[in-house]
Order: structure tokens, then C-alpha cells, then sequence
């Protein structure tokens, strides 16, 4: 019994490591050979965080005149 | 378990960015969206700038008059510009870069030196342009010439999001911003709405509200930037009718529509109509809602606007 206890455990801990290392491949992006017009600047995995009018609102992109 | 990358970038003379929302193990397929996005964005400004001369525009406005082939980035954009002339009632109007230059805007914003603006004697809104798909040719009126340089984001937007979905059908939701042009579908990683900021052209630490979409486009157009002229007292939105630089309008509008393609035209027609008759532009065009700012006065909304924790000034 205490074996499949241990089995057990041990497959949960190799599916979560399988999930850490998937998250760690997120590298940056690199820009691909044929945008050659875009520049790159930075590259983050964080949402932008911009102050609102009642609290700290995390938003993903801010609309003003282009 | 989802997650999100942003990616940051200069494009088309603006700040960009690209978000995806994807669960955590298709990191592999948000890289693979992220690459074919920049791809396609670079392709766009690469066929519609009319700042580089050996652009697909460039070569179409040097030979106005004549039938000139053009690629099918051009032709869809020509395509989506006249659409947009005649939707707008021609307050959007594709042929005012005569005027624009004539204004100032003769080059890069990036680059432009300030001079006294003037304006060009005899010209005159809605030249044709003439397309024609099966031949891959276009043909614009004799001495007109063609700026795309707002409806070129809006499309470019659209597409970039709509080649993220083709190659990566896993992802969740993605968003391109194209220096305000930005072009949203599907959800944020924690399942609710993409939420998108409103500058406020007063107060650029206030946002007037953010908008909460699960899809669809947002666009703002203004005079809050891009002046022109030798004292900057110039803007850079010129009204077809006159074509001047628009004296009517409010300071800035944001257009919320069903794609960014629909959003950026109808910014740019209503940056250049009385403030008091955007409700009455609205009500015909049911599918859109907008922001306003007005030079002197509060902001208010008009239509479906799904704006959220929006300063108290903001009347809704």
C-alpha cells in the first residue's frame, strides 16, 4: 500500500516538472528574418500596469492618438 | 493553467506591442504567432508607407493616372480605404495627401522639421481610385496621390490577429496594438475581457477609463499630438472639405467597432466633426461607440462604449 502511495506521489511530482519545464521555454521572441522593419525594444511576459482612477488597473495596452 | 507573453516593438513609426493569452504548453505555438505577426506587420508597412519610396504606395502615387500592378497588401488596403471613404460619407477621405503635405506632414513624424504650413491651390476631395483585383493593377486619378498611413495600421492590426489565429489555433486570445490602432479577440489568460486604457489627452497618468472587450477593435484619433506647422499650432487630421486642417472636432476621440479596420476610419472622420454632431454620426452607425474629448468641456461617451473604472468626469 505504501508503495502505490509512493508511486503515486512520485508521478505527481514528474507531471509538475514537466509543467515547470514547459513554462521555463518561453524564451523571448526573437523577430522574425522577414520583418525587417520592426525593431524589437524589449519583451516581457508581464501585462503593463497603468494607474486608473480608483486603483491600480492592470490593462494589456493603452489606445491614445497614433 | 493559461499564461501571457507580451511583445514590444517599433513599427510603422509608433510604439507596438503583441499580447497572447495561451494555455502553458503551447508556448511553442505563441512564439510561432508572435514570428508570423511580426511577419505580416512588416509586410504591411513594407507595401503601404508612403515614406519609403520603394513601397507598393510609393510607386502607385508616382504614376498616378496610369494603371500600375500592385501587390495584394495594396490592393486590399486600397480596397478597405475606398470602402471606408463612402462608410464615413467621405469625412475619412484616403486622397488627401496632397493636403497633407501641404500642411507639413511630408515626412516621418520621426524626422519632421517644422515649417510654416500652407495649402494646395485647386484641390479637391474623393479623386477615383480604380481597382482592379483579377489583374492585380490600380489606378489613381491624375495628380492625386494616396495616404494610408492610419487605415494601414487599422488593417495591418487586423490581419496581424487574424494570422496569429490561422497559426496558432490553440491560443486563447491575442491582442496587436499598433500605437493605439489595436485589434483584440478572444479572452486574457485569466478568462475575463482584455482590458485596454484610454489616454487621457490632459492627463497622461489619468487614464479617462479602461475598456473591457472580448473582442473587436479600438482606434484614437486627435490633435492632442502630431502638430505641425513652425509654431506647432497645426494638426495633422485635414478635413476633405476643405482640405485644411480641420478646424471642428473634438481633441481627441477613441472609436470602439468591430474590428480595428472599422474603428480607425470612423476615429479620423469623427476627429474632424463637430463634437455636438458625433451622436448623430453614431446613431446610423449602430455597431460603433466613442470616447470623446472635447477642446473645452468633459468627456462623454455615445453608443455602446464598455468602459470601466472611468474618471468621474467621463459622463456615460
Amino acid at each position: 500500500m505504501l508503495q502505490r502511495i509512493w508511486a503515486g506521489m512520485a508521478a505527481m511530482w514528474a507531471v509538475m516538472a514537466v509543467f515547470a519545464v514547459l513554462a521555463l521555454r518561453q524564451a523571448p521572441v526573437a523577430p522574425s528574418a522577414t520583418s525587417a522593419t520592426t525593431h524589437a525594444v524589449t519583451s516581457s511576459s508581464t501585462v503593463a500596469s497603468r494607474p486608473s482612477t480608483t486603483s491600480a488597473t492592470q490593462v494589456a495596452a493603452v489606445t491614445r492618438t497614433s | 493553467m493559461r499564461t501571457l507573453r507580451t511583445y514590444r516593438f517599433r513599427a510603422m513609426g509608433t510604439d507596438c506591442s503583441i499580447v497572447v493569452a495561451f494555455p502553458i504548453w503551447e508556448a511553442a505555438g505563441a512564439k510561432r504567432a508572435i514570428e508570423a505577426a511580426l511577419s505580416e506587420i512588416g509586410a504591411q508597412e513594407r507595401a503601404l508607407s508612403r515614406f519609403d519610396p520603394s513601397s507598393d504606395l510609393s510607386e502607385l502615387n508616382a504614376a498616378a493616372g496610369r494603371w500600375t500592378p500592385v501587390g495584394d497588401r495594396l490592393l486590399r488596403a486600397l480596397s478597405a480605404a475606398v470602402d471606408a471613404r463612402t462608410a464615413t460619407g467621405g469625412a475619412y477621405d484616403p486622397t488627401v495627401l496632397p493636403a497633407l503635405v501641404a500642411a507639413g506632414y511630408d515626412e516621418s513624424f520621426e524626422h519632421l522639421r517644422p515649417r510654416n504650413a500652407g495649402s494646395i491651390a485647386g484641390w479637391r476631395a474623393g479623386a477615383a481610385i480604380e481597382l482592379d483585383p483579377d489583374a492585380s493593377r490600380a489606378r489613381l486619378a491624375a495628380g492625386s496621390a494616396v495616404d494610408l498611413g492610419g487605415i494601414g495600421k487599422g488593417l495591418s492590426a487586423t490581419t496581424a490577429l487574424a494570422v496569429m489565429r490561422s497559426v496558432s489555433p490553440r491560443l486563447t486570445g491575442a491582442m496587436v496594438d499598433l500605437g493605439g490602432d489595436i485589434a483584440a479577440w478572444g479572452a486574457a489568460p485569466d478568462l475575463g475581457p482584455w482590458r485596454i486604457a484610454v489616454a487621457n489627452p490632459r492627463d497622461e497618468d489619468r487614464p479617462l477609463g479602461v475598456l473591457e472587450l472580448f473582442g473587436g477593435g479600438v482606434a484614437t484619433s486627435g490633435r492632442d499630438r502630431r502638430r505641425l506647422g513652425a509654431d506647432g499650432s497645426g494638426h495633422h487630421l485635414i478635413d476633405p472639405a476643405t482640405g485644411r486642417p480641420a478646424v471642428p472636432g473634438p481633441l481627441t476621440v477613441t472609436v470602439v467597432a468591430p474590428s480595428a479596420l472599422e474603428a480607425e476610419p470612423h476615429a479620423t472622420a469623427l476627429a474632424i466633426t463637430p463634437v455636438e454632431q458625433a451622436g448623430a454620426y453614431l446613431a446610423h452607425r449602430p455597431n460603433l461607440g466613442a470616447i470623446l474629448v472635447p477642446e473645452n468641456g468633459a468627456p462623454f461617451t455615445v453608443g455602446r462604449v464598455p468602459l470601466v473604472d472611468h474618471l468621474e468626469a467621463v459622463a456615460t
